[in-house]
């Protein structure tokens, strides 16, 4: 290929400027600095690979606006064609008027690119420094870069590979992404195996869960077979009594095979003949009772009975009641009438001053009254006469008078002497017979009335036996019963005897009494009356002789007045003399005023009367006292006669045993009667009663029994078994429903022990609570395991840590692949590079010495390639080996170019190219330019050079052509 | 819809792989994470909502319904729950394992309701489905016991009581011919046309595609795609057999579209015009998408932005907005592809040298040193030899021809 003419358009400071590259091979350029020798070169390879628009506008030429020329080539292949570049269009003209394009062209240069041809075809003098620091590699590098893309290319990329392979993985780094992948996707792998060991047990939890499930099914039936069999068992257990009852049964009635005798309905029958007898038996018991009850009774009440003298006693008894009653009624009527005159009695002694004895012996005779009466009647005459006398006395004197009066005072007072003594002997007898008297006196009272008691009564026995006798006669007569005769004649006699015997010992009694009579005329306290009356008169008769004394003087005054007194006193004498003959008579008239006597003498007739009449009184109570008495005695002989429990009887009770009698008697009667009655009734339930027993004896026959008992017996027997019979098969009915059919008839007959089945029945609930402990535990357990599962088959966690992995791995593979692709991109750029440097290393370094060897004149002969670390290495003419370091930069230069030439050289073997060389000998002496000019025109020999410079020595001696863009301009 | 007397209607889905994780996401946001984990289970669901909405007869799951390698419990609890479901809906489900939920890998014992028949082994077993009481459709099929099962199980199906209408056959294998799948009970077209079957429900390989339609004999793929190669709508078919010709419907169930897309890039000049129009590309769509996008260039210009790691910013950028989304989409990866690479001859210089050193060069003994790794060789993935050499060449050559512009 040879650069026939470049035609410009318009590219940096070229404007229509046309460069004619035809002649030779070596055409050399000449310019100063800003020549535009580098946009020539720029222009070029614009030609030749385009530029990208950028670049394309810092080449816009600056006067005018048509960028872009043409640059014709003439290539073996093809002949000459021309490209034509503006602004980014291409166009190939190509010698058969074909037009083609940027591929075409591309393929022309056989993919040469800018940066290839820059870096072998063409080199300036700014590449040279390059060599001094060059190395092996990097001399590869420059072989590549000079041959390829150049060496920093390369380099660049291998570099970059590295760091990229480093980045990712190193086999014993950490840091790398690989090693750090490596690293995660094992701890994910490890997550993941985690996750599926842990899954791996799901099986093992699977089955044991099934196990589990398995075993506590089993439990669960043998608990329900235990528990069945417990049910069975206490349902047996409930049962033995009735199995035993039951096989009790079946032994007893084995035991009573024998047949029973025994009527149809025996025991209704029998029972309803009883029934039958019953009543009547009761009825005739009743009746047998009744009549013992009657018999008790009667007895009783005959026991109880007096005799029928003592009945008729009580009963005449009863008879005389009324009568004793009426006596009672007078006795006590007389009694009170007695008490009556008693009272009157003593009213009318009371002012008598006068016992009744006294009154008793006083005897009134008829004339007395007169008597008195003329005495009473004088008194007043002479009462009338004293008066007279008495006012002429008073008359005379009133001293008299007054001594008189306290002399007629003092006087009334005075006791005679004979009263004086009488009462000092009364006194004195008083106090010698004080005590006898007084005893003596009660009985003597008593005797008295005793006396006067048997003088009645032995007049009243002479009167009845008198009467009795008489009646008894003439009754006696009327009967002529001459036993009367004889009982009156004892009775007149026996009353006789009676008066008699009572009228001598009254005689006795009364001698007695006068024997044992006491003088006692003065109770004491007359006594003491008289004592205090003796001692008073004593005074008064101290006062009478002082009155005494002044009467002497009035005497003689009243000498007179005697004189008529005396007539008066004689009178008056008379009077005291009959009066004191009355009063001797009846000494009680002492006291008594004579106006008063007969008034006193009527009272004394009243009180007499009385007296008489208290005494028929008293002796008529006494008759009746004594009939009462009588019938008294006649009650206690009764009493004693029944033996009376008390010594008396009362007319009640006497009444009442009457009443009790005749009440009794009357019993008797019905008892009797009853016990009549009861024994027909009796007799005709016997009869009945027989006819039924005749009938229960046929009973028993049929039964061959003789007595009731037996029959019952038999009757038991035979409903007993009737009964066993029943229970038996009652007792079936009620096993069989309960025990299974297959095994009731054995257990009918076998021996069950109850103690057994219930340590059986302990044992199976053992057995259950074990069981369901058991199966308690087991299902926590399998709750535990289902959980688990649960969690299991509801986890993530596998799913997730398999996607992370995968990922992981992914992430692994991805930059395991971009580490494969680099390392594999990375081998083989190395193994390219060896086989490029072994195949066109050696080529080039032999050229290279054979350059470097000419331009240094044979000072250097050898250049030897950078090994490992060394750089490049001349060997000088006697051997020695210098480093590029020890160089000297001519020498440099002259290396670098040799070197550059050598590449290009060997590279044009490949491709023939023009080569374009910018000045590289600026810095080479004119020998050593001289000898690389030698070079570079033998180099042009076979490749066209075109040689841009700006030396003029070099631009003369290869005639250059001058260029300058102001020039052209 | 009614269920006629003489027609059945199923659903035919196969290659659940519930659970499974997706391959080639490096990198999955916070908030989709949940969604991609839950997009199989998601498709599951939406499986079950299909068969009661159509109120199909049966379910049929030809194998591969989760995998062993992977095992997951959840993924079998939620398929359970699934199916309980599904009793519930009074649907019967007719399931065979596959090579990767063999019987025999199974670890976890999950008891499904009965409503799901599985064919226990690898025996073809029958199973007659009654409606109203009467055999109205025999299923046919097998589970894999073992992961591998090399023998071809379709020339055994064999129509056991031509009475009952309607017979279908279960098989999980592969047709003979595809490459992309492990050749597990491999047959051939003319294996499954021998017997009268009204219709052979595949399994294995997850690319949706109808063999025959008369009968109907067809993949119905997987119902969720789980990586770039798996891309496009997932689902199931929906099938409805009478006397007449029989009905299929495909009904999509994924959760998450793989999705690949391409653009090219030549006519953008700067990194805006690129984000526009990749927003403008991607934002075309109603699905969830997790995208493996292509950027196409005719220049190498693209290039410098992916070293510069420009590119990966501006994906990061448009991935921001394109997760705010209502149905998000999210590049998870992207690949730049030059359509104009640079031509060399074969002795251009170092490229050329290049080249052939490349050639020459053993990948598994260059990366060795990673590969052999003791902890990390058992997580590598094979790789392949030709992608890795195509891209290191790119990467070579783009770095070497483009390092001075780089720089």
């Amino acid at each position: 290929m040879k650069f026939l003419r470049a035609e410009i358009y318009g590219f940096g400071k070229w404007v229509d400027k046309t460069f004619d590259f035809s002649d030779g091979l070596l055409t050399c350029l000449y310019g100063e600095n800003e020549a535009g020798k580098s946009t020539l070169q720029n222009f070029i390879l614009y030609m030749l690979f385009g530029l990208p628009p950028r670049k394309r506008n810092f080449y816009q030429p600056k006067n005018s606006n048509r960028m872009g020329g043409t640059l014709t080539i003439v290539d073996v292949s093809i002949g000459i064609f021309t490209i034509e570049r503006t602004d980014d269009h291409v166009k190939c003209l190509l010698p058969n008027a074909k037009v083609e394009g940027e591929d075409w062209l591309f393929e022309q240069l056989h993919g040469l690119t800018r940066e290839i041809y820059t870096s072998i075809y063409a080199f300036s003098v700014n590449d040279l420094i390059e060599i001094r620091r060059m190395k092996q590699e990097q001399l590869s590098d420059v072989l590549f870069s000079v041959g390829l893309t150049g060496a920093t290319a390369i380099y660049q990329v291998e570099k970059k590979l590295e760091k990229k392979l480093a980045s990712l993985y190193k086999r014993t780094g950490r840091i790398p992404e690989i090693n750090k992948q490596i690293k995660v996707v094992q701890e994910k792998h490890d997550e993941l195996l985690r996750f599926k060991q842990n899954e791996a047990t799901y099986r093992d939890k699977k089955e044991l869960k099934e196990k589990l499930e398995a075993v506590i099914e089993k439990r669960r039936s043998e608990v329900l077979t235990a528990q069945a069999e417990v049910e069975e068992s206490k349902k047996l257990l409930h049962l033995i009594p009735f199995l035993h009852e039951y096989q009790s049964t079946v032994e007893k009635l084995t035991m009573c095979e024998k047949d029973i005798n025994f009527p149809e309905d025996g025991v209704e029958r029998y029972q309803t003949l009883k029934n039958q007898i019953i009543p009547l038996q009761s009825d005739y018991n009743t009746l047998k009772r009744n009549e013992e009850e009657y018999k008790a009774k009667l007895n009783h009440l005959m026991n109880e009975q007096y005799p029928a003298s003592i009945y008729e006693v009580a009963k005449s008894i009863l008879n005389e009641r009324l009568t004793d009653e009426n006596i009672a009624q007078q006795i006590n009527e007389k009694e009170k009438k007695l008490e009556q005159i008693n009272g009157v009695l003593k009213e009318q002694l009371q002012p008598l001053d006068m016992e009744e004895d006294e009154i008793k012996e006083i005897v009134l005779p008829f004339h007395i009254e007169s008597t008195w009466k003329e005495i009473s009647e004088t008194n007043i005459q002479l009462q009338q006469d004293g008066e007279r006398l008495t006012e002429e006395y008073n008359l005379l004197s009133e001293k008299v008078d007054q001594i008189n009066t306290e002399k007629q005072a003092v006087f009334s007072q005075l006791l005679s002497n004979e009263e004086v003594s009488e009462m000092q002997t009364k006194i004195n007898a008083y106090e010698l017979t004080v005590t006898a008297t007084k005893n003596n006196r009660d009985h003597k009272i008593k005797m008295e009335q005793w006396e006067k008691k048997q003088v009645r009564l032995a007049n009243w026995t002479l009167v009845g036996t008198v009467l009795f006798a008489s009646l008894s006669v003439l009754f006696a007569l009327g009967i002529n019963n001459y036993l009367l005769f004889g009982i009156t004649a004892m009775i007149v006699t026996l009353g006789l005897t009676q008066f008699t015997f009572i009228k001598k010992s009254i005689g006795e009694t009364g001698q007695n009494d006068n024997s044992n009579e006491f003088k006692s005329i003065i109770s004491p306290s007359e006594k003491n009356k008289l004592e205090k009356l003796l001692h008073k008169n004593k005074d008064l008769q101290v006062n009478v002789r002082m009155l005494e004394n002044e009467e002497k003087r009035a005497e003689l005054q009243k000498k007179d007045w005697q004189e008529k007194k005396r007539m008066f006193d004689h009178k008056e004498s008379q009077w005291l003399d009959r009066l004191k003959t009355e009063q001797y008579q009846y000494p009680f008239l002492r006291q008594v005023d004579p106006s008063h006597w007969i008034e006193l003498l009527h009272k004394l007739q009243q009180a007499k009367q009385l007296i008489r009449d208290k005494h028929v009184m008293q002796n008529e109570i006494d008759d009746l006292q004594e009939k009462r008495n009588h019938f008294q005695r006649k009650l206690a002989d009764f009493a004693s006669d029944i033996s009376w429990t008390n010594s008396t009887i009362t007319m009640e009770e006497i009444d009442q045993i009457v009443e009790k009698y005749t009440i009794n008697n009357q019993s008797i009667i019905h008892y009797n009667e009853l016990i009549e009655k009861n024994e027909v009734k009796q007799m005709e339930l016997k009869a009945k009663i027989i006819s039924f027993e005749k009938e229960i004896h046929a009973l028993m026959e049929v039964a061959s029994v003789e007595t009731e008992e037996e029959y019952f017996s038999t009757a038991r027997e035979l409903a007993d078994k009737k009964a066993l019979l029943n229970r038996k098969i009652e007792l079936e009915q009620q096993i069989r429903p309960v025990l299974p059919r297959e095994v009731t008839d054995e257990m009918l007959t076998k021996e069950i022990s109850q103690h057994e089945l219930e340590s059986k029945i302990n044992n199976l609930k053992e057995l259950i609570h074990d069981c369901q402990q058991e199966i308690s535990d087991l299902n926590k357990q399998l709750a535990a395991v289902e959980l688990e599962i649960g969690q299991m088959e509801t986890s993530d966690g596998n799913s997730e840590a398999a996607f992370l992995y995968q990922i992981e791995l992914e992430k692994l593979n991805a930059l395991a692949e971009e580490w494969v692709i680099a390392q594999v991109a990375q081998t083989t750029l190395l193994k390219a590079k060896a086989a490029y440097q072994r195949k066109y290393l050696s080529e080039v370094i032999e050229l290279t010495s054979e350059y470097f060897s000419k331009l240094t004149d044979g000072k250097y002969i050898h250049v030897h390639a950078p090994t490992g670390s060394k750089l490049f290495q001349v060997e000088a003419s006697n051997y020695i080996r210098y480093t590029v370091d020890e160089l000297s930069q001519g020498t440099i230069d002259q290396l670098y170019v040799s070197l550059r030439l050598a590449i290009s050289r060997v590279m044009s073997e490949k491709f023939v190219i023009p080569l374009i060389i910018d000045d590289a000998f600026v810095n080479f002496d004119s020998k050593r330019t001289e000898e690389i000019l030698n070079i570079v025109q033998e180099f042009a020999s076979s490749q066209q050079i075109l040689l841009f410079t700006c030396k003029s020595d070099i631009a003369q001696t290869l005639q250059a052509q001058h260029i300058s863009a102001e020039i052209t301009v | 819809m009614m269920r006629m007397k003489n027609s059945i209607s199923f659903i035919h889905a196969a290659d659940l792989h519930l659970d499974s994780p997706f391959k080639g996401l490096t990198h999955i946001p916070d908030s989709i994470f949940h969604h991609v984990r839950e997009s199989t289970f998601a498709a599951l669901d939406n499986l079950v909502t299909t068969a009661i909405n159509k109120q199909v007869d049966f379910v049929l799951l030809v194998g591969d319904l989760f995998d062993n390698e992977n095992q997951s419990l959840k993924a079998q609890v939620r398929l359970r729950k699934a199916f309980e479901k599904l009793k519930f809906h009074h649907i019967n489900v007719y399931l065979s394992f596959g090579n990767h939920d063999y019987i025999n890998g199974n670890i976890h014992p999950i008891v499904y309701p009965d409503n799901v028949y599985i064919f226990p082994n690898e025996n073809i077993t029958t199973f007659n489905f009654k409606k109203n009481n009467e055999p109205v459709a025999s299923i046919y099929g097998f589970s894999y016991e073992n992961r591998s099962l090399k023998k071809n199980k379709s020339i055994f199906y064999k129509i056991q009581n031509r009475a009952i209408p309607f017979h279908i056959a279960m098989l999980h294998g592969t047709i003979n011919g595809n490459k992309d799948h492990d050749p597990y009970a491999p047959f051939t077209l003319q294996d499954l046309k021998e017997e009268p079957f009204d219709y052979w429900a595949l399994g294995h390989i997850h690319k949706r595609q109808q063999l025959l339609s008369s009968p109907p004999i067809i993949y119905p793929g997987n119902i969720q795609g789980r990586h770039r190669n798996e891309s496009g709508e997932k689902g199931c078919y929906y099938v409805k057999l009478s006397h007449t010709e029989p009905e299929l419907e495909f009904v999509p169930l994924q959760s998450i579209i793989f999705d690949d897309i391409q653009m090219d890039v030549s006519t953008c000049k700067t990194m805006l015009e690129i984000e526009e129009k990749i927003k403008n590309i991607v934002q075309q769509h109603t699905d969830e998408r997790l995208i493996h996008l292509t950027i196409r260039s005719k220049h190498e210009d693209i290039l410098r932005f992916e070293t510069n790691q420009m590119l990966t910013e501006l994906i990061d950028v448009v991935n921001e907005s394109l997760l705010e989304e209502k149905r998000w989409s999210y590049i998870y990866t992207y690949k730049i592809q030059i359509d104009e690479l640079p031509q060399f001859k074969e002795d251009d210089f170092f490229i050329g040298e290049t080249k052939r050193a490349m050639e020459k060069l053993s990948v598994p003994e260059t990366v060795k040193d990673l590969y052999n790794h003791p902890k990390a060789r058992k997580y590598l993935e094979e790789i392949s030899e030709i992608d890795i050499k195509n891209s290191a060449k790119q990467l070579l050559i783009h770095e070497l021809l483009h390092v001075e512009e780089g720089d």
